[in-house]
């Protein structure tokens, strides 16, 4: 096969900072090309570079062997080059049949509607999305949003298309869907770029798999030489078997959270409780109800029931209400729910932390930041530059200042929905350790997630969450991967379990 | 409006109380009802207030307004704010006035109108080039307007001759019982109506307001949708100065501020309108006939200056506050 | 201060006799016979007597005065009473005082019925062109209320005459040396205002010995003049410390006077400070013992309310009144005379507010 886009000694750095130091690296026309690496490896980098939203600071891009020069995202546009972002963005008040079709819409001036929700329609057929066209896209939830962008670049029939965690949203059925999709795209003979952490799917999808290690290439597999631990060894230069990390039972005679009838508009009564020390993680397909049980205990939602903690009943009306029953939530959409994209990593994790840091109601700069720089450490965050914004950090960092930001209102309860969404392995075994820590601290936690190797990992007592109602409740050690990924599909719960 | 979900969750609703057909459809005409009422309510106090002729009285005062406000939802629409809209209207009808004696009517309103291009134009690129905030560019470009106009007239009005019946008609014509500048208002409204929701432009303008980033990486130039909006405002701008020198039979050479407040006020009301919660033309005119009807209404009922002052922001509140109350399902953090 | 104009023949001797003394020399006549004639001699000063000839008719007037604008209100009490003494009936709609709101309470007046429609006071002759010919075509007839209307009477300011009474009083009292600077509401917003600051500029520029510093631009009727009169004063006075630097400051506009003395109370200076347009407030500070204000003219808004109430009606009955501009009488004071006129004022604002209660206020 020939080379679709041979990158030369591509460089880029941001204010003497060096991100790529060097890539030379080619696909095929044709071929699912994995990319993998680290935190900080420079992967984000070198796809908004070929998406046209850097400019690189030396080396080539060729396209069919001519050099090509991608400046704009309008560049990467007329020469096919696409991408979907972890945080990939729709126009809100659009519908999402305009949306998928948005910048393309055919014609000169004029915009012929109907048109745009045909085409709109026959896509989505075609990769078999069911969602109505007409819905504004403000109304979606984040996995939807995902689908529609992936439908969008479907429509527009790029040679060459970056998918950035795509996976990191969907539900066990939709990442099916995404891998029907990925062939169809192939059959065409666009070059697929798949960014993951996800081994299992690398493998399962592609024909080759590059890691960055530190801005420069680190190897390149075939399909075939794709293995866990050769993998892990090029990203971060150690074994696999270091990663393993697991919930020993932490669990003590208290219980901190009581739910009783808790119940909403799409969630029927539920009763609950986790103990000190204990790891509950909720899972179940998307829409069951886990949402609301989020949306319930983050004051963010309607509910009748009771919430008890520590035997002191709370009414949860607004997230103000939520934080003073100690409650710490560390939401799915950290871009827009958690974090303040424009002020630094330091004013991020410290903000809702000021309250305790003044003294006399002012706010000392050097107890802010001598916070900041304790949170930065206990948790790594990479790289050690807290007066970035923190936009410019990778995901996995940002997850982490998520977490950052709960660490000194000592929470009695923690819910987390997805914590390593869109995250690496060197970060997801930090990021794990800091919430087995929190249990062992004594703190009731909750973990909300569609990966079951997650739960597997983290939880103690495990529940199902089927058609809002609970469909199964048990302790982790009577769990494997295959129940628990077969409870999740169906509500019956296998026999050998019970 | 939201769709019913199918197999993926729809979001939670929060505080909704019904959601049956008669809230759908009070919060699609909600606004509408109130302006609706109203107008009722001057008709059964003034017997003058309902007829044919102050309907037309209505149309004709609001001519000008109607046109900047129009002009400013484009740019509102893209997700900035242009502040020179009124004084534009003054610069155009100066330059028109001003034209008329040298180089005739159709060349004097071409020159009008391409001096509120030009206006605009420069306005755009301040804010996408030269990277300036929307606000305070235009704001600057208001001043500057401001003493080009007392440059060009030393603070005296510039009179059209009365012999420039052709050139009058635009103001002054009837054609039966409707004014002809009602007419040219109505035919660039449709005209406006049909470039801001059937073309790209307007699709492209509404994309860049609502999210700059996902028009960004759709490969839509966003800066020349920018430049197109602030050049949109500012023709409306001019199209209103040379109506407004026919109708004065003369460009004054101050005046136009009032009409930026005003053009404000209709663009926000008529956001609100018909529940589409962001800016578009028919509210904004819709918007703009509230003011003015309000405003004749308090005329012939015979309100005293105080009232006057009341009565106006107690209905403007009313107006939007009634759109506020019917639509408070998702969490309010929208602030503007 | 009496209701009855004032003798014009007690102004100073020059000016408008200056330039019939020309006209004459170009017509070859002897001066003297010239001299010997007064200013009531020209057409346009002479205000015809008018009776009514017992028609019924209607007036429209639209009521757009705003809480500063008290001389038109009194304007408007009297061509109320006027209308009223001569048998007729006025009709009236409430609007703002802005350009804009007059011109539409014009047009809604249009179809009220009327026979005659009043004008006034901001929108200039081009502005309400239109107006006219649409009233033309109904049969109604026009006058204009200190503006010209396009082919219609009109009784107005006699600007350049104030202008002129104040100009001689101010070289007069500063023996033609010293530094002046005047003040009004913006420029291009109200038309008299600023034919007479011209007209004082010009007068100015002819005295060696004199200065006039740039005009200072007030405001709009619809802020708060008062205040700004007094942020202007007060940058004037900073940007000239030397006392010695001002001698004078006329304000063609009261709001605008009463905040000059503030800044001068505030920034403890002297300057004698001159008035157009009395007002109740503004008489109640020139009577004060200590104030710096020495001299005012004013518009008597309400002989011209007088005047336009009789044209209306005339026109109305159909009697033949010639499209001339007729121009008011200047009054003027000084300071010993506030108190008294004062006093007048009020009993004329007070009948005003009382009458115009029966019409919206």
């Amino acid at each position: 096969m020939t080379a679709l886009i041979e990158l030369r000694d591509l460089r880029k750095d941001f204010s003497g900072v060096h991100v790529l130091k060097g890539i030379s690296l080619s696909f095929r026309a044709g071929e699912i090309h994995g990319l993998l690496g680290e935190n900080g490896a420079g992967k984000s980098t070198l796809i908004k570079i070929l998406t046209g939203v850097y400019a690189p600071s030396s080396g080539e891009i060729l396209m069919d062997g001519k050099p090509v020069t991608i400046h704009r995202p309008i560049d990467a546009h007329r020469a096919g080059l696409g991408a979907v972002y972890q945080d990939s963005e729709l126009a809100g008040s659009f519908t999402v049949a305009e949306n998928i079709v948005l910048g393309n819409e055919g014609g000169r001036l004029w915009i012929n509607r109907k048109k745009i929700r045909r085409d709109a329609v026959d896509i989505m057929h075609q990769i078999g999305l069911d969602l109505d066209p007409d819905r504004r896209a403000s109304t979606l939830t984040a996995a939807e949003m995902q689908m529609v962008t992936l439908a969008t670049l479907f429509h527009r029939r790029y040679k060459m298309i970056i998918l950035d965690e795509p996976t990191a949203r969907l539900s066990a059925p939709e990442t099916k869907m995404l891998f029907g999709l990925i062939a169809r795209f192939r059959e065409q003979g666009i070059t697929i770029v798949y960014i993951s952490h996800r081994l299992n799917e690398v493998k399962e999808l592609c024909d080759r798999a590059t890691i960055l290690r530190d801005g420069m290439v680190s190897g390149t597999l075939e399909r075939d030489e794709i293995d866990e631990d050769v993998v892990t060894q090029l990203m971060v230069n150690r074994s696999s078997a270091e990663l393993d990390i697991g919930n020993a039972g932490m669990a003590r005679e208290a219980v901190v959270l009581q739910l009783t009838g808790l119940a909403t508009d799409r969630l029927r009564p539920l009763t609950l409780s986790v103990r000190a020390g204990e790891i509950l993680g909720i899972t179940g397909p998307l829409g069951a109800g886990m949402e609301q049980i989020e949306r319930s205990l983050g004051g963010l939602g309607a509910y009748t029931g009771n919430i008890t903690i520590d035997g002191l009943p709370h009414k949860l009306h607004s997230p103000s209400d939520a934080r003073r029953a100690g409650i710490a939530l560390i939401p799915e959409d950290r871009r827009k729910q958690a974090l303040f994209p424009n002020l630094s990593l330091a004013e991020n994790v410290s903000l809702p932390a000021l309250g305790d840091l003044a003294r006399l109601g002012l706010i000392s700069n050097r107890s802010a930041s001598s916070y900041a720089a304790s949170v930065i450490e206990r948790l790594g965050i990479y790289p050690d530059a807290p007066e970035r914004p923190i936009r410019y950090f990778s995901g996995g960092n940002q997850q982490k200042a998520v977490i950052g930001k709960w660490l000194k209102r000592d929470a009695r309860v923690y819910i987390f929905v997805e914590p390593t969404s869109g995250v690496d392995v060197g970060a997801i075994r930090q990021i794990y350790e800091i919430i087995l820590g929190l249990a062992a601290a004594g703190a009731a936690v909750i973990v909300i997630s569609t990966s079951v190797k997650e739960l597997l990992a983290l939880s103690e007592t495990i529940a199902v969450i089927h058609h809002g109602a609970i469909s199964a409740i048990l302790p982790r050690e009577n769990c494997t991967r295959d129940s628990l990924l077969a409870m999740t599909i169906s509500a019956a719960v296998p026999a050998a379990v019970t | 409006m939201a769709g019913e979900a199918s197999t993926v969750s729809a979001p939670v609703k929060t505080g909704a109380a019904s959601t049956g057909l008669a809230m759908r459809l009070l919060r699609r005409w909600g606004t509408i009802l109130v302006i609706v009422i109203v107008g009722l309510l001057f008709a059964k106090l003034s017997p003058y207030f309902a007829s044919v002729s102050n309907f037309n009285n209505i149309l004709f005062s609001m001519i000008v307004s109607a046109l900047v406000s129009m002009g400013l939802t484009f740019v509102v629409a893209a997700g900035s704010f242009d502040l020179s809209v009124g004084v534009v209207v003054t610069t155009a009808s100066i330059v028109t006035a001003l034209l008329i004696p040298d180089i005739g009517v159709a060349g004097a309103i071409i020159g009008g109108i391409v001096t509120a291009c030009v206006i605009g134009l420069i306005n755009g690129l301040l804010v996408t080039y030269a990277r300036l905030s929307g606000i305070v560019s235009t704001l600057g470009m208001m001043f500057v307007l401001d003493g080009i106009n007392q440059f060009l007239t030393n603070g005296y009005q510039v009179p059209v001759d009365y012999s420039e019946t052709a050139f009058m008609y635009i103001g002054q014509g009837r054609v039966g019982p409707i004014a002809f500048p009602v007419i040219i208002l109505a035919v660039v409204f449709i005209i406006g109506h049909i470039v801001s929701t059937r073309s790209k432009i307007g699709h492209y303008i509404g994309a860049v307001g609502d999210n700059p980033m996902a028009a960004y990486y759709s490969g839509i130039v966003v800066y020349r949708w920018v430049i197109v909006a602030f050049v949109m405002s500012s023709l409306f701008a001019g199209i209103g100065g040379v109506i407004l020198t026919s109708i004065s039979s003369s460009a004054q050479p101050v005046g136009g501020e009032g009409y930026l407040l005003e053009a404000f006020a209709a663009v926000f009301l008529g956001a609100t309108i018909l529940g589409k919660g962001k800016p578009h033309l028919l509210g904004t005119l819709l918007g703009v006939f509230f003011l003015y009807m309000v405003s004749s209404g308090m005329n012939m009922v015979g309100f005293s200056f105080a009232a006057r002052q009341l009565f106006n922001g107690l209905v403007l509140i009313l107006a939007v506050g009634a759109n506020a109350l019917l639509n408070r399902e998702e969490i309010h953090l929208k602030f503007i | 201060m009496t209701q009855e104009p004032i003798n014009d023949d007690t102004l100073p001797a020059e000016g408008p006799s200056r330039r019939r003394l020309l006209a004459g020399l170009a017509l070859g006549a002897g001066t003297a016979a010239l001299l010997a004639g007064t200013r009531k001699a020209v057409a346009a000063d002479e205000f015809p007597k008018i009776t009514s000839n017992g028609k019924k008719i209607k007036v429209g007037l639209g009521l757009n005065y705003g809480p500063f604008n008290q001389p038109w209100r009194r304007g408007c009490w009297r061509i109320a009473q006027t209308v009223q003494d001569m048998g007729c009936e006025l009709v009236t709609v409430r609007g703002e005082p802005s350009k804009q709101s007059e011109q539409d309470s014009a047009r809604q007046l249009l179809d009220r019925g009327i026979d005659v429609l009043i004008l006034g006071i901001y929108s200039g002759e081009s502005e309400t062109a239109y107006i006219v010919d649409q009233a033309n075509q109904k049969g109604i007839k026009t006058v204009g209320f200190m503006v010209n209307a396009k082919n219609s009477p009109a009784v107005l300011e006699d600007t350049w005459g104030t202008a002129a009474v104040m100009g001689n009083w101010i070289q007069n009292r500063l023996q033609r040396q010293g530094t002046i600077v005047q003040t009004a509401e913006d420029k291009g917003f109200y038309a008299p205002f600023d034919m007479e600051v011209d007209m004082l500029s010009l007068m100015t520029s002819y005295q060696p010995r004199m200065k006039m510093l740039p005009f200072m631009t007030g405001s709009v009727s619809t802020t708060d003049e008062i205040s700004k009169g007094r942020e202007n004063c007060l940058s004037l006075l900073q940007a000239n410390p030397d006392p010695n630097s001002l001698q004078l400051i006329t304000s063609w506009w009261w709001p605008l006077t009463i905040g000059a003395t503030q800044a001068l109370k505030q920034m403890n200076r002297t300057a004698i400070v001159t008035n157009h347009y009395f007002s109740d407030q503004f008489l109640d500070v020139m009577a004060s013992p200590d104030t710096p204000i020495e001299f005012s003219t004013d518009v008597p808004y309400h002989i011209a309310g007088d005047r336009v109430g009789q044209l209306a009606v005339a026109l109305g009955q159909g009697q033949n009144v010639p499209n001339n501009s007729y121009f008011t009488p200047i009054s003027y004071i000084e300071k010993s005379q506030a108190a008294a006129a004062h006093g007048d004022l009020k009993a004329m604002d007070q009948q005003a507010i009382a009458l115009l209660k029966q019409y919206g206020g």
